[in-house]
């Protein structure tokens, strides 16, 4: 599936992946580097009536205005505490800017097909349909994300659900 | 004159392919979805709309084609005739047929055509007929007929291709004399011939690359008389400069061209999306202005610091200032329409009519402009047809046999007002009323004042005129002009006196861009309403608050009791403590009902520069955009009508069920 993908993409763009690595709680994800669009400290935000919690609200980013979310509510991971390298990453989903929160950022990660992972099939998990594959290094592990399956459609469904009620 | 006609039918034929591309999809839907009266409903308007304007700018045979085909539509609308597979194969004949019309007309304004058998079809089909083969036969000749009609239209073009051969020798004494400036004139009269499309394309560009370095050399001024390289770049191009002057007689639209050149140092023409992109950024610059302004003698102590902070903060607003000025356009060329429709209305309703202009150079937004025309055309005409007495009556009441009929336009505030009066009969509440009874929008026992009553003509489906009549009358007219002017968040009101005339009077934003709002405060957020919908604000007393077990509470304001909601509850945000007497009641009159709605504290008011939200979250009712304050944090704008329209729906006829019994 996934795997497939990307070593069909990989074969477009070259040798390697190219990933930014940043840290939720204790654990390390990554997403595609060109979706990447800036990185910026927390920004204050307004909060949204009506929206799903991990919503943390709209945020001015010089003069446009987008929504932030957070990704731990998301992912159900507790965040560090006393945590001052906490930032936001400003993502390009499918030609929207959104704001993602993370608990730090770490490196960007360059590898090859070989280094990638498919998911371990475990029937109970939550997450994995947003998980696009595993990069293992030495003793650690990044879980490749993909965001615009962790927060567009589903939410997407659930705000037009609130637009139902309303 | 000559040339605003032609401005106008121009402007007319571009507007018109995109309703008919709209009617094409609505018909298309229509085909999907036999059932829905909110399509027909939708068709029907455009069509009259088409028919209204085309009629207007003078072009009787599309209005009289649009005529046959909106009577069609109007049986399907009343249900006289069932919607079917044959039936919409007409419609999208029609539409196919002016579209056609339309795109011919705009090759050759003067154009004319047969739409006998088309016509005859629809007519066929209103009587409820099933079409049978022999008139689709006869369709499919009616094409041709109408091709001979532009192939006619079109000058000459060999006289073009014969042009070129004799050219040569003309050219090369041209070219000896070495005229420079002769290429520049070329290379608009180029332009025009491109304009006319006449001339093979590859023709031209091939020209048009022999013009253009020309060109550039001749402005640079390195053209030396006599030089043969430059000279014989020239010589193929200048002897068509004399071309376009015989064809411009021919072909109307073309001779517009040329006039339009000569002003290019004055105006240019800038894409409306770019002037957008300017006013976001000097919006922004105004914002971080405003925060180093607070800063200003507290966080900073430097005098020339300060001194420029105060500088920028001049520049910025006149910056801003000239960006916002960029989308601003006269109301003249719309208001001019009017006079054509004044004429053309009164004519064909046998009255005297006297137009009043006032306010032609009143200035407002470019989008909005756009939008105001059609709803204009229709409250003109309705002021001639139904505001105005026929004539027989005005002189029977000792009136001058001249009805005036006056569109002003002003700016009030941060509104700009069109108020279109005439001095006919006045609008009889009391047969408002019956009516309003009769289609069960009010109840007969209920009190509604005469003021408010005839506000209801504004209501979809109701025409009082009994007969159809070719101006108006059929009911459409008016709720569309009040879906189009809420749409751009505008207001429209009526006024009228028994016997002296009415006031149609609409209050439009001087832009879309910019709103004023009332920022409020909800616990410890602040929100921002659009002061177009606050109608007041008080402080509400413990007397005015009743509680109704079953719809909530409600407050009574001078007799008049309104359904009272919690912003912060209804938004599930925390609010201050405390009950309803601690907070600030803001009544809203929404289109349809009127209300309250509680907020913790009334902040103040500012203008708010509208910022789209993002796609994830676009969807969230109640929500007009959003705006950035002068902390630089965003605010989320309330529609307080959108957020409780279901509220209001839901409780609105038990709701004033039980105040009628109160009361």
């Amino acid at each position: 599936m996934s795997v497939e993908e990307l070593k069909a993409k990989s074969q477009v763009s070259g040798e390697y992946h190219r990933f930014l690595e940043f840290t939720l709680g204790s654990e390390d994800y990554a997403i595609p580097l060109l979706s990447v669009r800036e990185v910026i400290s927390i920004p204050e935000t307004t909060p949204i009536p009506k929206a799903p919690t991990h919503f943390l609200g709209i945020m001015n980013l010089r003069g446009q205005v987008i929504s932030v979310v957070d990704l731990r509510t998301k992912l159900k991971i507790k965040s560090k505490e006393d945590n001052a390298e906490e930032s936001v990453i400003i993502v390009d989903v499918n030609g929207m800017n959104l704001g993602i929160v993370v608990d730090s950022i770490n490196k960007v990660l360059a590898f090859s097909d070989d280094e990638v992972s498919e998911v371990p099939e475990i029937e109970t998990q939550a997450n994995a349909e947003y998980i696009q594959g595993v990069y293992r290094k030495e003793d650690s592990l990044t879980v490749l994300l993909d965001v615009a399956k962790v927060l567009d459609l589903n939410d997407r469904k659930l705000l037009s659900g609130t637009k139902a009620a309303a | 004159m000559e040339d605003f006609e032609r401005e106008l039918k121009e402007d007319f034929l571009e507007e018109s392919l995109q309703l008919l591309e709209d009617t094409e999809q609505s018909f298309l839907a229509l085909e999907n979805d036999k059932e829905s009266g909110e399509l027909l409903d939708q068709i029907f308007r455009l069509a009259h709309n088409l028919k209204g304007t085309s009629r207007a700018v003078g072009f009787g045979e599309v209005a009289e084609f649009t005529h046959e085909m909106e009577n069609l539509i109007l049986k399907l609308k009343t249900g006289e005739l069932e919607v079917t597979d044959s039936i919409v194969t007409i419609l999208l004949e029609c539409n196919d047929h002016i579209t056609h019309m339309i795109s011919t007309l705009k090759d050759d304004l003067d154009a004319s055509f047969d739409s006998k058998e088309i016509i005859t079809k629809v007519i066929a089909a209103v009587n409820g007929e099933a079409a049978s083969e022999e008139i689709v036969a006869q369709d499919a000749q009616e094409d041709p007929l109408v091709e001979e009609d532009i192939v006619e239209a079109i000058p000459d073009a060999s006289a073009f291709e014969g042009f070129e051969d004799e050219s040569e020798p003309v050219a090369q004494a041209i070219s000896d004399s070495g005229e420079s400036n002769e290429v520049e004139i070329s290379a608009s009269a180029l332009e025009s011939l491109r304009e006319l499309g006449l001339s093979d394309e590859g023709q031209l560009k091939e020209l048009e690359l022999k013009v253009a370095p020309a060109k550039e050399e001749a402005e640079g001024l390195t053209i030396k008389k006599g030089d043969e390289i430059v000279a014989q770049e020239m010589a193929p191009v200048t002897p068509i400069k004399p071309e376009p002057a015989k064809a411009a007689p021919k072909k109307p639209a073309a001779s517009s061209n040329a006039p339009k050149k000569k002003n290019e140092d004055e105006s240019i023409r800038v894409a409306l999306s770019r002037v957008e992109k300017l006013n976001n950024v000097v919006g922004e610059l105004v914002i971080l202005q405003t925060v180093l302004d607070q800063r200003r003698f507290v966080n900073i102590q430097d005098e020339l610091s300060n001194k420029s902070i105060g500088h920028l903060g001049k520049l910025s607003k006149e910056i801003q200032e000239i960006s916002m000025s960029l989308r601003m356009v006269p109301l003249k060329s719309t208001l001019q329409k009017m006079n054509r429709i004044v004429r053309d209305t009164s004519k064909t309703l046998n009255k005297k009519v006297n137009l009043n202009l006032v306010g032609e150079d009143t200035e407002i937004d470019k989008t909005v402009l756009e939008n105001l025309s059609d709803p204009l055309v229709h409250i003109v005409r309705n002021a001639v047809d139904h505001g105005l007495e026929s004539t027989e009556d005005r002189i029977r009441v000792g009136k001058d046999e001249f009805g005036n009929v006056e569109i002003a336009a002003f700016h009030e505030g941060n509104n700009l007002v069109i108020e279109i009066s005439d001095d006919g009969g006045g609008i009889p509440a009391d047969i408002i009323r019956n009516k309003a009874i009769e289609k069960g929008l009010i109840r007969a026992d209920q009190k509604i004042s005469d003021d408010d009553i005839i506000q209801y003509i504004f209501h979809p489906g109701f025409s009082t005129k009994e007969q159809v009549t070719e101006v108006s009358g059929r009911g459409v007219g008016m709720d569309v002009v009040r879906t189009n002017i809420e749409g751009m968040s505008g207001d429209i009101k009526v006024t009228t006196e028994m016997g002296k005339g009415s006031v149609f009077k609409v209050s439009l934003p001087l832009t879309m861009a910019i709103i004023d709002g009332m920022i409020i405060r909800i616990g410890e957020e602040k929100y921002i309403i659009p002061l177009s919908q606050v109608h007041e604000s008080l402080k509400p007393t413990e007397k005015m608050i009743n509680s109704i077990s079953g719809f909530g509470e409600c407050l009574n304001l001078r007799g008049d009791v309104l359904p009272l909601f919690n912003v912060g509850t209804t938004l599930k945000r925390k609010t201050d403590e405390g009950n309803s007497t601690d907070k600030i009641a803001v009544i809203v009159h929404s289109s349809d009902f009127k209300f309250a709605v509680l907020v913790d504290d009334i902040l103040h008011q500012q203008q708010v520069v509208i910022k789209t939200l993002g796609e994830e979250i676009k969807n969230t009712k109640g929500f007009m955009g959003s705006s950035i304050l002068g902390d630089g944090r965003p605010a989320f704008i309330l529609d307080l009508n959108e957020l409780f329209k279901g509220s209001l729906k839901k409780n609105k006829n038990s709701f004033s069920n039980s105040i009628a019994r109160a009361a």
